[in-house]
């Protein structure tokens, strides 16, 4: 199962490599959201630190959407989701190497973003090792989530629109859990952060457990 | 399935008993709760709300959980038929209209109790939640593709949207308890009632009991109709058309319509697609959506 | 926030009445959407927009 994860994982990243489509225009999409968070909220520098984390993670989560979207479209052209179920790969395998490779972009987008937001709205990153568990435990939790979710609509025709509809609403206990570590993190909630991330591992836990069991069901229906 | 040719299509034997029933069922609740019970000392008349509010959130509860056990029974191999997984989309959908009835007279009930018509209260984000997750389940459904994969497809979502109550449970727990904004207002904690207002509030369970089971069988019946029409409407499309075809001008059906049976085998070289493929219904349904 | 001249009777007339009205909503399109299938069903009346739609194939097969 690891080994054909790798190969999925791999060859996504590849994909991804020769195209360019996450550093190209998802990243620059993610900061143009940024931009105008900025707008929207007035350039008030007090409010933009404030809400700086929420609105960090509702990025994350925009991306995500695209991430996953990007990773399944890669899969319909040229009957590439028929190869995928004829490769006798592993169901499970397969997930865990879409999701992987959905994970490791995300990762490159979240540092991206989080530059962002301490330049552009000037938060400052107090503890460093909570927000690099989180964001860690969160991107688990969101590419297993949004690998479930994708090959779900991978198959429709309506899957542009009916994916964030059924994506985002699963994905707001890691909005939750995530912004409130990472507000504890830069010192703006009281109580400790570090019980968000049993929140988070669970989703992450329970979505990993439920892809790699159903996973290959949904590539035959898809 | 006998299908009536009444004026109501969707109703059965069943549904007119139970219709019958939820009816008299109506009228007592809200003679019961607009006039004979007490108003209440705190709350005043508004503690009339109580006689709608919990019962509709009960049975959203309920029709979510019939819709997460029957896609149990569908996924679960031994048990598989269509029949779990139109039962699992009805049910959802009714438990859609009590979540949202819920919703609404809450918000109603809260504007005059606590001054807002929202508070971030943990149950009721956790309610609108389950209403967005649901909806995007129903929206699921309407998507095209054979029905076997659809159904499945439907049965492990319904799944993952029964997982993500446990979680946003509890999510927007610690996360009020975290933020202390506001006291909770709790529902259950309104002052013990007893007497008529405990007898009419039973009787409220009951009568929107009878009323989800009523509206949950119209709403499987036109399930299995649309199943129905799915599976065979191309059939008896081809066979009209023939009927037409062979009596020329005067394109008047026989009485109780074509049978689909000896058509199949009269039609020449290409004929239709097996039963139950469902090919036209489902461009049908695609291009509708 | 409790009216002294409606006693509150406005958020009850509000709430059951909503209730009334959405659940009741609800309920007829259901028996709406009966009735329009109960007339795609071929015991009823032949002249529903399914069977329109198909027309062009049937009648090629008719070869007419």
């Amino acid at each position: 199962m690891w080994r054909d994860a790798l190969l999925v994982a791999g060859k996504d990243l590849r994909v991804e490599a020769r195209s360019r489509v996450t550093t190209n225009q998802v990243a620059p999409y993610a900061l143009v959201v940024l931009l105008l968070f900025g707008f929207a909220f007035n350039q008030d520098r007090y409010v933009l630190t404030h809400v700086g984390p929420g609105l960090f993670w509702i990025a994350v989560l925009l991306c995500a959407l695209l991430a996953v979207q990007r990773s399944f479209s890669l899969e319909s052209a040229d009957g590439a989701r028929d190869g995928l179920r004829l490769s006798g790969l592993d169901g499970g395998g397969i997930f865990l190497g879409k999701a992987m490779a959905i994970a490791a972009q995300l990762a490159v987008l979240e540092v991206i973003l989080a530059l962002g937001v301490v330049v552009l709205f000037g938060t400052r990153m107090a503890d460093p090792l909570l927000l690099v568990v989180t964001c860690a435990l969160a991107t688990a939790g969101l590419a297993a989530a949004g690998t479930v979710y994708g090959v779900m609509a991978a198959g429709l025709r309506v899957r542009e629109t009916l994916l964030p509809l059924l994506l985002l609403p699963v994905l707001a206990p890691v909005l939750l859990g995530a912004t409130q570590a990472w507000l504890a993190a830069i010192g703006l909630a009281t109580g400790s952060g570090w019980r968000w991330l049993t929140l988070l591992a669970a989703f992450a836990a329970i979505y990993l457990t439920l892809g790699v069991l159903a996973f290959g069901t949904l590539l035959e229906e898809a | 399935m006998t299908l009536s040719s009444r004026r109501s299509s969707t109703s059965s034997r069943a549904t007119r008993i139970v219709g019958g029933f939820t009816l008299l069922g109506v009228v007592a609740l809200l003679v019961l709760g607009l006039v004979v019970s007490p108003p209440d000392p705190i709350q005043g008349e508004t503690v009339r709300l109580i006689y709608v509010h919990p019962a509709s959130a009960t049975m959203c509860y309920v029709g979510f959980g019939i819709c997460a056990l029957a896609s149990i029974a569908y996924l679960w191999p031994r048990t598989r038929n269509m029949r779990w997984d139109r039962l699992a989309g009805a049910s959802a959908e009714v438990g859609v209209a009590f979540c949202v009835a819920c919703l609404v007279s809450g918000s109603i009930w809260g504007r005059y109790s606590w001054g807002v018509w929202w508070t971030w209260d943990a149950r009721l984000t956790l309610t609108a939640l389950l209403l967005v997750v649901f909806l995007g389940y129903l929206a699921l459904r309407r998507t095209g593709g054979d029905p076997a994969g659809r159904a499945k497809r439907a049965a492990i979502t319904a799944l993952c949207c029964f997982i993500v109550v446990p979680i946003d449970h509890e999510a927007t727990n610690w996360w009020v308890t975290l933020h202390q904004k506001d006291t909770l207002f709790r529902i259950g904690k309104a002052p013990l009632i007893q007497g008529w207002q405990l007898g009419t509030m039973l009787l409220s369970f009951v009568v929107f009991a009878l009323l989800f089971t009523w509206m949950l069988l119209h709403r499987l019946s036109v399930e299995h109709m649309e199943a129905r029409l799915e599976d065979e409407g191309y059939v008896w499309a081809v066979a009209e058309r023939r009927a037409e075809g062979s009596a020329g001008d005067e394109a008047v059906l026989p009485a109780g319509g074509p049978r689909p049976g000896p058509v199949v085998t009269a039609v020449p070289a290409a004929g239709p697609p097996p039963l139950g493929t469902g090919t036209m219904s489902r461009t049908r349904r695609e291009e509708g959506r | 926030m409790s009216n002294p001249v409606t006693g509150g009777w406005d958020y009850v007339a509000g709430g059951y009445g909503a209730t009334a009205v959405l659940l009741g909503g609800y309920v007829l399109s259901v028996l709406r959407r009966g009735r329009v299938l109960r007339r795609r069903l071929p015991a009823g009346s032949p002249a529903s927009p399914v069977l329109a739609e198909v027309r062009p194939v049937a009648t090629a097969e008719e070869g007419r």
